[in-house]
C-alpha cells in the first residue's frame, strides 16, 4: 500500500495549473520532490494537506479517502510548510499548549528534547527567531506529532550544515518504522543524495520523472568533454557549455574518448540537465 | 481532578478557540488585510448604529474570526476534527468571542467610569457615580416590537455568518460594504421621517408604529422571513465550506 496515492489530480488557478498529476509516495520510503521555482511543488503539498482545493482527481492516504476518514487522516499526517503555518507573534510555550491540545499523539517529552537539541528558546516570539530557527521549530512540531505521513517542504533551507545533518538523521530515524512515509521537497539535493529512495521531478505543473534514486543514478552518466563527437551529440541530454568544454547527461554508458570524463551524476546534476534548458553561468547552451 | 481539568481546558473545542488566533495572518505591510479591516470597520459602524440590535456584535465577531479562519495553512485547518464538529465549533466560537467582546466593552465602560470618577473625586471630593436600580429605564415594548428587534438581530447575525463564508474576496468585500452602506442609508432615511414628537428612529417609536399599523404584523413577519432565509443561507454556506471536498 502507498502512503499517499494521487490519481489524475488537477488544480487550476487560471494562470497556473497542476495538470492531471498521478504519483505514489511509497510507505517506508523517502520520496524526494524536486523542481524549478514555480513548478507546483508547494501547490501539490498544500493540496495533499487539504489547504488547497483540487478541481479533479483523488488522493488516498494509506489507502483511505479523506472525506470518509478525515479525523484519522488529519491525526496521521504532519507537515512542515515553506512558511510557518501558525501565528509567529506567539511564543513556543503557547504554541506547545495549542499543539499538545490538538494532536492526541503529541509527544511532550520529545518536544522538550528537540527544543534542547536545536537550542530553541521557549520564551521568545517566533517572529524573533532567525529563518533557520523557525524552520527547526516547525520540524520539531511535525516530528512530535508521531504522524504516519511526514511531508516536508524545504525543511533544511536556512539551517546550518551541522543541524542539517541532525535533521537528516532525525528523518532517517523517523523512517525506521516501516509504516511511515516521507515526502521531502527541497532545492538542497545533497540531502536527497544522502537519504532519498525515490525522486519525483516536477516541471510546469506536471510530473516529468518518477523513479527510484539508485535506478536513476545508474541509468544516467554525466559526461564532460572538450569537443562533442557525432555519437555524443546523438545521445546527449541537456548539454551545457562552459569554459572547459561541454557537460551533458546521457543514457549511453559506453561513451569514452580522450579528455572525456564520465561519472555517476548526482540528483542535482540529473535535475539540472533534464529540466534546465539553459544555465545562467554558461556563455552558450544548446540541447541536442 | 486532572482529568476533569483536562476535559474542560484540553478538549477539541478549546483547541479550536486557541487555533482561531494562532492562524498566520500577516499584519505587517499587508495592504489587502488593511483594506479588508477598513471595510469591516465601516460596515460594522453603520450596522451597529443603524440597526442597534443584539446581532451587531455577532456580526463584528463573524467578520473578525473570518479573517483568521480563512488564512491557510493554519492550525485551524489542520485540527483533526470532523467537518460536522468544525461547523458546530464555528458557530460556538462566534458566540464565545461575541460574549468576550461584550465583556470587554462592559469592563471598558466600567473602567472608564471609575477613572473619570477618581479624577472628579480628586478635584471635587465627591464620588459622582451611583447605582439606583429603580432608575433603570425598562422600556415597555409590545410583542411586535420585541419580535422585530429579535428578527432584525437575526438578519444581522445571518448576514455576518453568510458574508464570512463567501470565499471569493471581491464578492465578500462587496457584500460586507454593500450591507454596511444599506444599513447607513436606512438609518439616514429613517431620520428624515419626522413624527409629531420629532425625528423618528428609536425602537420605542418603531414599536408604537407597528402597534398602530393595521398590517404591522406583516412587516414583522417579512423581516422575520428575510432574517431566517439569510441565516439559512449562511448555515448552508458554512456547511458547504467546512465539508471536505470529495477528492
Amino acid at each position: 500500500m502507498n502512503g499517499i496515492e494521487i490519481n489524475n489530480l488537477t488544480v487550476d488557478f487560471g494562470t497556473f495549473k497542476l495538470d492531471d498529476i498521478s504519483v505514489n509516495f511509497r510507505k517506508g520510503c523517502i520520496t524526494g520532490l524536486v523542481g524549478k521555482n514555480g513548478a507546483g511543488k508547494t501547490t501539490l503539498i498544500k493540496t495533499i494537506m487539504r489547504q488547497q482545493t483540487a478541481d479533479r482527481g483523488s488522493i488516498l492516504y494509506n489507502g483511505k479517502k479523506f472525506a470518509e476518514n478525515e479525523v484519522e487522516i488529519l491525526n496521521s499526517i504532519a507537515c512542515v510548510f515553506d512558511t510557518p503555518h501558525f501565528n509567529i507573534n506567539l511564543k513556543p510555550k503557547r504554541l506547545f499548549r495549542l499543539f499538545s491540545n490538538m494532536y492526541e499523539k503529541f509527544d511532550a517529552e520529545l518536544y522538550r528534547q528537540l527544543m534542547c537539541k536545536f537550542r530553541l528558546p521557549d520564551n521568545l516570539k517566533i517572529r524573533n527567531f532567525s529563518y533557520g530557527m523557525q524552520k527547526k521549530y516547525c520540524l520539531v512540531v511535525a516530528l512530535c506529532q508521531h504522524a504516519d505521513i511526514l511531508i516536508l517542504d524545504e525543511p533544511t533551507s536556512g539551517i546550518d550544515p551541522f543541524d542539517r545533518n541532525e535533521v537528516v538523521g532525525l528523518i532517517q530515524e523517523y523512517l525506521m518504522k516501516e509504516e511511515h512515509t516521507v515526502l521531502f521537497s527541497t532545492h538542497i539535493t545533497e540531502d536527497l543524495d544522502k537519504i532519498a529512495d525515490y525522486i519525483v521531478m516536477m516541471d510546469d505543473g506536471k510530473i516529468t520523472l518518477d523513479e527510484e534514486k539508485d535506478v536513476l543514478t545508474e541509468e544516467f552518466r554525466l559526461v564532460q568533454c572538450g569537443e562533442m563527437t557525432e555519437e555524443m551529440k546523438a545521445c546527449a541530454i541537456g548539454v551545457q557549455k562552459n569554459m572547459f568544454g561541454y557537460v551533458f547527461l546521457t543514457r549511453n554508458k559506453n561513451i569514452s574518448g580522450e579528455g572525456v570524463q564520465v561519472k555517476v551524476p548526482t540528483v542535482e546534476e540529473i535535475f539540472v540537465h533534464t529540466l534546465g534548458k539553459a544555465s545562467s553561468f554558461n556563455s552558450s547552451v544548446f540541447d541536442l | 481532578m486532572n482529568s476533569f481539568k483536562d476535559k474542560i481546558f484540553k478538549n477539541s473545542f478549546t483547541a479550536y478557540l486557541r487555533g482561531v488566533f494562532a492562524s498566520p495572518v500577516i499584519t505587517k505591510g499587508n495592504r489587502g488585510l488593511m483594506v479588508e479591516t477598513f471595510i469591516n470597520a465601516i460596515s460594522f459602524a453603520f450596522v451597529a448604529t443603524s440597526f442597534a440590535s443584539w446581532g451587531a456584535l455577532f456580526y463584528l465577531a463573524w467578520l473578525v474570526i473570518g479573517v483568521y479562519r480563512r488564512a491557510k495553512p493554519s492550525p485551524l485547518g489542520l485540527l483533526p476534527i470532523s467537518w460536522r464538529r468544525r461547523t458546530v465549533y464555528s458557530l460556538l466560537s462566534n458566540l464565545v468571542y461575541t460574549l468576550f467582546i461584550a465583556l470587554c466593552i462592559v469592563v471598558g465602560i466600567l473602567v472608564w467610569m471609575f477613572i473619570v470618577g477618581l479624577i472628579v473625586l480628586c478635584f471635587t471630593g465627591q464620588w459622582i457615580f451611583s447605582f439606583i436600580p429603580e432608575a433603570l429605564p425598562i422600556p415597555e415594548i409590545s410583542v411586535y416590537g420585541s419580535l422585530m428587534i429579535f428578527f432584525v438581530g437575526l438578519l444581522v447575525y445571518g448576514c455576518g455568518l453568510l458574508f464570512t463564508y463567501i470565499n471569493k474576496k471581491s464578492y465578500r468585500l462587496a457584500a460586507i460594504l454593500g450591507f454596511g452602506l444599506f444599513a447607513g442609508i436606512i438609518r439616514f432615511v429613517i431620520t428624515l421621517i419626522y413624527t409629531r414628537d420629532g425625528s423618528f428612529g428609536s425602537w420605542l417609536e418603531i414599536d408604537s408604529l407597528l402597534q398602530i399599523l393595521e398590517l404591522g404584523w406583516l412587516y414583522v413577519a417579512l423581516v422575520g422571513l428575510i432574517g431566517v432565509t439569510v441565516l439559512g443561507f449562511g448555515i448552508y454556506k458554512c456547511i458547504k465550506t467546512e465539508m471536505p471536498a470529495k477528492y
